[in-house]
């Protein structure tokens, strides 16, 4: 390549910079004084949210050890997915001999899922090893409290740490 | 105008990534992290073999991508489950808690 | 640059015209893959959990396998789809079938032995038979992809495996360990690979090897090398990828060990040996001789560096173990270092190949006295519930027959003259001298001499160490353990005394692969 082309090129990408650069900084400094309302600063001013609920606890609690479970098992399954992507295109022209061998594939993949199916590892709860407490709620699961005039149903019960702990 | 995107400019990118990658998997300690610095190794290889598969013509670099994209899900999956093993028992997911073979 | 539908279309119409690939000539790797889906099916009907049933079906399906790779015709030539060869299952790549078959069955059959209750599991089994997948096709792949892909069955079943114990801290750990290195490993060869990828505009290893000599050398492919290294390096245990290997081999059960120990190394040795002579050997193509020539010499460099550091490593390191399993790891990676020294002689001349079938050579034996001594690990790990190396102690007078075996395998580890060890050291080292490496194989003669002393301590516990009183050997082998160690140890001396003619003939005609 030229050297002046490059240089052109290069001098492009400057001036994208530079207008770029100058486009935040005068909407900050100029416009944003403008237009913003100009009220002083206060304490509310400093909190995370004006509106709705007030956080508590940690961001990083543990997530319950079947999320990851689930999670890995989906993450195989979807990413196998990609080789029949390129067979459908040109399943056509291929013949039965490339359908039966996506079908092969397929079903290896089936006797994937029949197994974990099998061993419990897709159940929302696990039908070995995990005895559900009588009394506790499993995170996420939808709760029967009685409160006033709401709907029982709606209303999503927290996820106790303690339950996650206790597996 | 702006300027071709080369053959060589994804090279960059796909070394730059892939220098991150193992920059992230040699400084970090928790195991989580370090598996995605992984992540991000071998999409810069992906990256690799797809813009020298575009260079050279041929499709073998975009196939090896997907056989690539495939073992990652492997990859992330085995490493995975070791590792909640490894947390079930020691309730810490950084090597350095990983000390009971030494010598 | 052509866009992608249209070049699709092309490869398309070219699996069109191309017939089936000869499927019969895949036959043995059909089997363990069929195996894996077997076993699966067979545990989700039966719904029982763990089984005596598994290691019967998984040993008799090994055998099989075995005796088709051993009395099957070997034909010459790649096999696969449309223009695409991928995996050629030649004479080199059969012997090393061999040694992958018979380190499974051994597997399974110390596993039996060791009682211990994971073996009944069929997933264990289902990650075994994934492993020998792997590796039979890792031995005989002649392009990247199915490289990579076998390369990394063979990694992710290790993982699995080291890992299976989960409910032991060690056995966690060391599938931690295992899978950090083997990931970040086989991610750096990945990007290696592309770069060569990049350079020659192909997956096969014989254009490759043509459009790399005709490169010549250059910093980019300078990179590609040692990346590639790294990955081959970190499965063979060699240096700067063997971090992992004693910890992973220690908190592993002994029987896995010693199939990570024998069988992987060998699929990734049997890997290297194809990729090294591509081409030179058959004398068909220009092989990477080029790059292994004498003059301009990037992968000969990395082999004698890391050849070097690799044995003195491991042998130095061995010097202050205290149990046997860890002593066996470092030994483990000290015999890579070997290996590698005499991969870096490998080339097309009558020495080059004697090279070669010198390493193939070996790995038969390793097979026979690595496994013995892993088995020897088994039962201390069974029976008195360590593998520290005092808990020999006295076992010269309580166990004749099982010390004696050990000593032998001992021995021929370390490579002295009446097994079959010293007739490996020997092909190992004789081309290195013929080559004119004088210092490299000196470096390796000390290596030899440091070794003794280390493989000499369970020798000492065994026979010289006094007997505390209440403290004798918990060892308490049955006629059937002794059985197998006696069943390691003879082929050790016989081979060693007479008859290691034959085997290096076929090792000699493992490499000498028909046009």
């Amino acid at each position: 390549m030229p050297q002046d082309t490059l240089n052109q090129d290069f001098a492009t990408i400057l001036v994208f910079l530079v207008f770029g650069a100058l486009f935040v900084i005068a909407n900050m400094v100029l416009v944003g004084r403008l237009i913003r309302s100009k009220t002083k600063y206060t304490e509310g001013k400093s909190t995370v949210y004006e509106c709705g609920e007030p956080t508590f606890g940690s961001a990083f609690v543990r997530f319950d050890i079947r999320f990851y479970v689930l999670a890995v098992v989906f993450a195989i399954f979807d990413v196998e997915v990609v080789f029949l992507f390129p067979w459908a295109a040109v399943m056509k022209s291929l013949g039965p001999v490339a359908w039966l061998e996506a079908a092969a594939f397929v079903g290896v993949l089936g006797v994937g899922l029949a197994y974990i199916w099998r061993k419990g590892d897709i159940d929302w709860i696990p039908a070995h090893g995990h005895t559900r407490q009588a009394g506790k709620t499993l995170p996420g699961e939808l709760t029967t409290v009685p409160t006033d005039g709401v709907p029982a149903a709606t209303i999503p019960a927290i996820a106790t740490p303690a339950v996650a702990e206790a597996r | 105008m702006l300027p071709q995107v080369t053959t060589a400019h994804y090279i960059v990118l796909s070394a730059l990534l892939f220098a991150i990658g193992l920059f992230g998997v040699v400084t970090r300690k928790n195991v989580v992290v370090i598996l995605m610095g992984l992540e991000l190794m071998l999409n810069a290889a992906n990256l690799a073999f797809v813009a020298f598969s575009r260079h050279h013509g041929n499709l073998q670099g975009q196939v090896f991508t997907f056989f690539v994209i495939a073992v990652a899900a492997a990859e992330a999956a085995v490493a995975l489950s070791i590792l909640m093993a490894l947390f079930r028992l020691k309730g810490s997911v950084t090597l350095d808690d990983a000390t009971e073979l030494k010598g | 640059m052509t866009p992608f539908l249209p070049l699709l279309a092309q490869e398309t119409a070219k699996l069109e015209m191309s017939s089936m690939p000869d499927l019969s000539r895949m036959l043995p790797g059909g089997l363990l893959c069929l195996m894996v889906i077997v076993i699966l099916v067979v545990d989700l009907v039966r719904g029982k959990g763990p089984s005596a049933l598994y290691p019967k079906l998984s040993m008799g399906a090994i055998a099989v396998a075995f005796l088709m790779v051993l009395f099957g015709t070997v034909k010459a030539g790649a096999v696969g789809y449309g223009g695409f060869p991928s995996l050629d299952p030649d004479a080199l790549s059969r012997i090393f079938k061999l040694v992958f078959l018979a380190t499974g069955f051994v597997t399974v059959l110390f596993v039996e032995r060791s009682r211990q209750a994971f073996g009944r599991e069929a997933e264990f089994h289902v990650i075994l038979f994934g492993a020998l997948a792997g590796m039979c096709y890792l031995a005989s792949a002649t392009e990247m992809i199915g490289f990579y892909l076998a390369f990394e069955t063979v990694s992710y079943t290790g993982f699995l495996l080291a890992g299976y114990k989960a409910d032991d801290r060690r056995g966690a750990e060391a599938g931690t360990k295992f899978v950090m290195f083997g990931a970040v490993s086989s991610a750096v060869m990945l990007f290696g690979l592309s770069l060569v990828y990049g350079f020659t505009g192909s997956m096969q290893f014989a254009v490759i090897a043509e459009k790399l000599a005709a490169a010549g050398s250059q910093p980019a492919l300078v990179l590609a090398a040692i990346f590639v290294f790294g990955g081959f390096a970190f499965k063979a245990a060699a240096f700067p990828m063997q971090w992992w290997c004693p910890d992973v081999y220690e908190g592993s059960p002994a029987p896995v060990a010693a199939f990570l120990a024998v069988a992987s190394k060998a699929a990734v040795f049997a890997a290297g040996l194809r990729v090294l002579t591509y081409g030179g050997v058959s004398g068909s193509a220009p092989a990477l001789s080029h790059l292994m020539g004498h003059d301009s010499s990037i992968v000969q460099t990395i082999l004698i560096c890391s050849a070097v550091a690799t044995m003195t490593w491991g042998n130095f390191a061995a010097l202050r173990q205290s149990s046997l399993q860890r002593m066996l790891a470092y030994s483990s990676i000290a015999h890579a270092g070997y290996l590698l020294m005499t991969a870096s002689v490998i080339g097309t001349d009558k020495l080059g190949q004697e090279a070669m079938a010198g390493i193939v050579f070996y790995f038969l034996i390793y097979l026979v006295m690595n496994l013995g001594a892993f088995y020897v690990v088994t039962l201390m790990r069974r029976d008195a519930g360590t593998a520290d190396i005092s808990a020999l102690r006295g076992m010269g007078r309580r166990h004749p027959v099982l010390a004696v075996s050990f000593a032998i395998m001992l021995f021929s580890l370390t490579g002295l003259p009446p097994t079959a060890g010293f007739v490996g050291k020997l092909q190992l080292f004789w081309p290195v001298v013929a080559k004119g490496y004088y210092l490299l194989a000196a470096v390796g003669l000390v290596n030899g001499a440091v070794s003794l002393y280390f493989y000499a301590k369970p020798l000492r516990e065994m026979f010289l160490a006094a007997e505390v009183e209440g403290e004798e050997t918990r060892l308490a082998p049955d006629g059937v353990d002794l059985a197998i160690v006696t069943a390691f140890a003879v082929p050790l001396v016989i081979l060693g005394l007479f008859g290691w003619g034959n085997v290096t003939q076929m090792a000699m005609d493992a490499v000498a692969r028909v046009p």
